[in-house]
């Protein structure tokens, strides 16, 4: 399929230097179901991101067909130009461990086994490529199908093994070297944990290791230009309301997370912000910075309680519940869990 | 450790006066008992200065007012947050160190603790389903896990009790092997639901590490009836708890129905524990161990036993609570933590001191 793309791209972009070709996948290339509308577009084309992107540091593909030796890293090469990428391999991965990852060409069986990879893959078109995932993938539907090797704690090795898969991605790492001791090429990359303006670089990670460039390139593109508008909208606002995430049981974010970070962009008062990753904070306290908003699955854990009914959120009726659990996986929908959150404290702001 | 048979054994005739009772010893713990939760009430995350605290204590008190000069929110923190807090750690802690006690002296053995029939890991089970199933924990004002959380301790230990009694020797032993044995699968049920759950984990590991970050009044007056229930009728078996922590036999041959007597004090203790701990989760130590220094400080006669190990405990979980909401502030620990971090040394101190004094 991956090939598919690359030979379009290639025939319609005639100066394009020649490529090596991928080879073509073992089964007949499903139609593509990527449609390259709604959800991942921008609303309106963007003007090229300013001058604070180092644009102009990195040199544009050479013109020449590429040199196997240059391999491309991750972070992709920032492209400020729409133009029509060429997909290149062999491409080489920085792992976790600052591991180089050689991809010679696309890998045709992924076991994809995190919910944010699975997103993506789906996002830019290749979903056909993965063979398994794990038991908590919920989306998207087309997913359903997929076979399940195991969850948070446990992997079936043998299962995964016997599916013959030519690309394993972890997101944590204990199953690791028993996979790798099995032959296995596998991919460690780990969720990511505090800033989300990283997703951008894993959606093109993504694209360069199944070719999608394109379609990974307008994913990143997109999940930049929407969390660049937000900032812009936000830009003439010094600073916004305070807030209180409760992930249950009082449990709560501190700034250094995924979470947190999401609050700084909104310019949201992060009331539990001196605390590292999470903790679970004082009802006390609670009450003393008595947010103007709360986040909170259930919203009469708050309410039904006499000792939070003079919280400002709690008065106001100002609990958010999330529709779904966009925030929760760092992929390409967690925009949209962002503008769900933007949209209920800045109504109308936005858009 | 066997219990020490050698101190302060009452004599089976002695009738009950209410003069033996420790009285002094009584109302100088609960003096200091108090002491333990004025101190508890008055630190907190949120730092109100002492005569603040007072004055808002006292205005709280019919006939007396005062001008409220202090922002609403001191209020609510003191009097929704801070004291319903102390009063369910008091309550949780008396609780847990009676039903210990009371184990302790049934199974006679010195490691029985409140959980030792599989009250634990039953609460834990039925905590564990209203976490992960999703259903909401509150649905207008009844909280749905403490209700689960008794049902399932109180449902293991019925289990427990019918195997024991359906089985050949209705003994004890055979009870606590009964406990044990279901105790372990009510264990593997929760770790099969947790590892296969996709929620965060966190909010339920925390209940089971056992606080009270939660506390409302309303928990502590749900305990309440329970408790008193318990201590009046503990207290009542007391002497009869005496003579069971030596001998069975010897205590059927004072005339004690041993087998009506079991029946009551499980029951009575299974139902304090499981109401202790479906508002506090699963509080280790407190119940093992307050009885023990009570033992160790004045002697095994369980009419002082009894009240005492209820002020020990209470005063320890009050102070344990005090120490997991302040020593990571704004944050907090799981009390649990902090009742094994600090018990354990003062346990082993306690010992050692003792053993030196008796040789």
């Amino acid at each position: 399929m991956a090939a598919f793309v690359c030979l379009t791209v290639i025939s319609c972009s005639a100066p394009k230097p020649e490529q090596p070709i991928p080879a073509s996948s073992p089964q007949p290339p499903e139609k593509v179901t990527y449609t390259p509308g709604k959800p991942l577009a921008p609303e309106k084309p963007l003007p090229p991101l300013p001058s604070s992107k180092p644009a102009a540091k990195k040199p544009k593909r050479p013109s020449q067909p590429a040199d196997p030796a240059i391999r491309r890293k991750i972070p992709a090469p920032n492209i400020s130009e729409k133009e029509i990428l060429v997909a290149t391999f062999p491409v080489s991965i920085i792992d976790r461990d600052g591991r180089e990852i050689l991809f010679e060409e696309p890998p045709q069986r992924i076991v994809a086994f995190d919910s944010a990879a699975l997103e993506t893959l789906f996002a830019i078109g290749e979903g056909s490529r993965i063979v398994a995932t794990h038991d908590y993938v919920n989306y998207p539907r087309a997913a359903a199908s997929i076979l399940r090797v195991g969850d948070a704690f446990n992997m079936d090795v043998e299962a995964i093994v016997s599916l013959e898969p030519d690309l394993v991605f972890l997101f944590y790492p204990s199953f690791k070297e028993q996979l790798e001791d099995a032959g296995l090429k596998v991919l460690l990359v780990p969720t990511i944990e505090d800033d989300f303006r990283k997703m951008s670089q894993h959606f093109r990670m993504w694209g360069s290791i199944t070719g999608a460039v394109n379609e990974a390139e307008d994913l990143a593109k997109n999940f930049e230009a929407r969390i660049k508008e937000i900032e812009d909208t936000l830009a003439p606002y010094d600073e916004g309301p305070s807030v209180f995430q409760d992930v249950g049981g009082l449990w709560a974010p501190g700034d250094d997370t995924l979470i947190g970070n999401v609050f700084q962009l909104l310019k949201l008062k992060n009331i539990s912000g001196e605390i590292e990753g999470y903790a679970q904070i004082s009802p006390e306290i609670l009450v003393e910075r008595n947010p103007q908003y709360i986040i909170a699955s259930y919203q009469d854990y708050f309410s039904s309680d006499r000792a939070f009914k003079d919280i400002l959120a709690v008065k106001n009726e100002a609990i958010y519940t999330p529709s779904a659990d966009f925030l929760s996986i760092s992929g390409p929908r967690f925009i949209e869990g962002v503008e769900e959150l933007a949209n209920f404290i800045y109504p109308g702001l936005l858009r | 450790m066997r219990l020490k048979k050698n101190r302060e054994i009452p004599k089976p005739d002695q009738s009950i006066r209410i003069l033996a009772f420790p009285w002094r010893r009584l109302v100088i713990a609960l003096m200091i008992s108090i002491v333990c939760c004025l101190f508890a009430v008055s630190i907190g995350s949120v730092s109100i200065d002492p005569i603040t605290t007072l004055t808002i204590t006292l205005s709280r008190l019919p006939f007396i007012d005062f001008p409220q000069t202090w922002p609403k929110s001191l209020d609510t923190i003191l009097w929704n947050i801070r004291f319903p807090r102390v009063a369910l750690a008091l309550l949780v802690g008396a609780s847990l160190s009676i039903a210990g006690a009371t184990y302790q002296a049934l199974f006679r053995n010195p490691l029985a603790d409140p959980y030792f029939i599989g009250v634990a890991s039953g609460a834990a089970l039925g905590a564990t389903i209203v976490f992960l199933s999703g259903i909401p924990f509150t649905i207008g004002n009844v909280s749905l896990l403490p209700m689960a959380a008794f049902i399932g301790g109180i449902g293991a230990v019925a289990m427990a009790y019918l195997i024991a009694s359906k089985s050949t020797g209705t003994g004890l032993p055979t009870l606590i092997l009964a406990g044990v044995a279901i105790g372990s699968f009510a264990t593997a049920v929760t770790s099969i639901l947790m590892i296969r759950s996709e929620p965060d984990l966190r909010p339920l590991l925390s209940w089971i590490m056992g606080g009270f970050i939660r506390a409302k009044w309303s928990d502590s007056i749900f305990l309440l009836p329970y408790f008193t229930l318990g201590v009046i009728l503990i207290l009542v078996y007391s002497r009869i708890l005496n003579s069971l922590q030596l001998d069975e036999e010897y205590a059927t041959s004072i005339g004690v129905n041993v087998e009506k007597t079991k029946k009551i004090l499980i029951l009575v203790s299974t139902l304090i524990t499981a109401a202790a701990v479906s508002f506090s989760g699963l509080i280790g130590f407190v119940g093992l161990v307050a009885p023990h220094a009570v033992r160790l400080l004045w002697g095994t006669d369980y009419r002082t036993l009894i009240p005492m190990s209820a002020v020990v405990g209470g005063s320890f979980l009050v102070i344990s609570d005090l120490i997991a909401r302040t020593v990571v502030s704004p944050g907090e620990l799981p009390v649990g933590i902090i009742t094994a971090i600090f018990g354990a040394p003062f346990f082993i101190y306690l010992l050692i001191k003792k053993r030196s004094e008796i040789s």
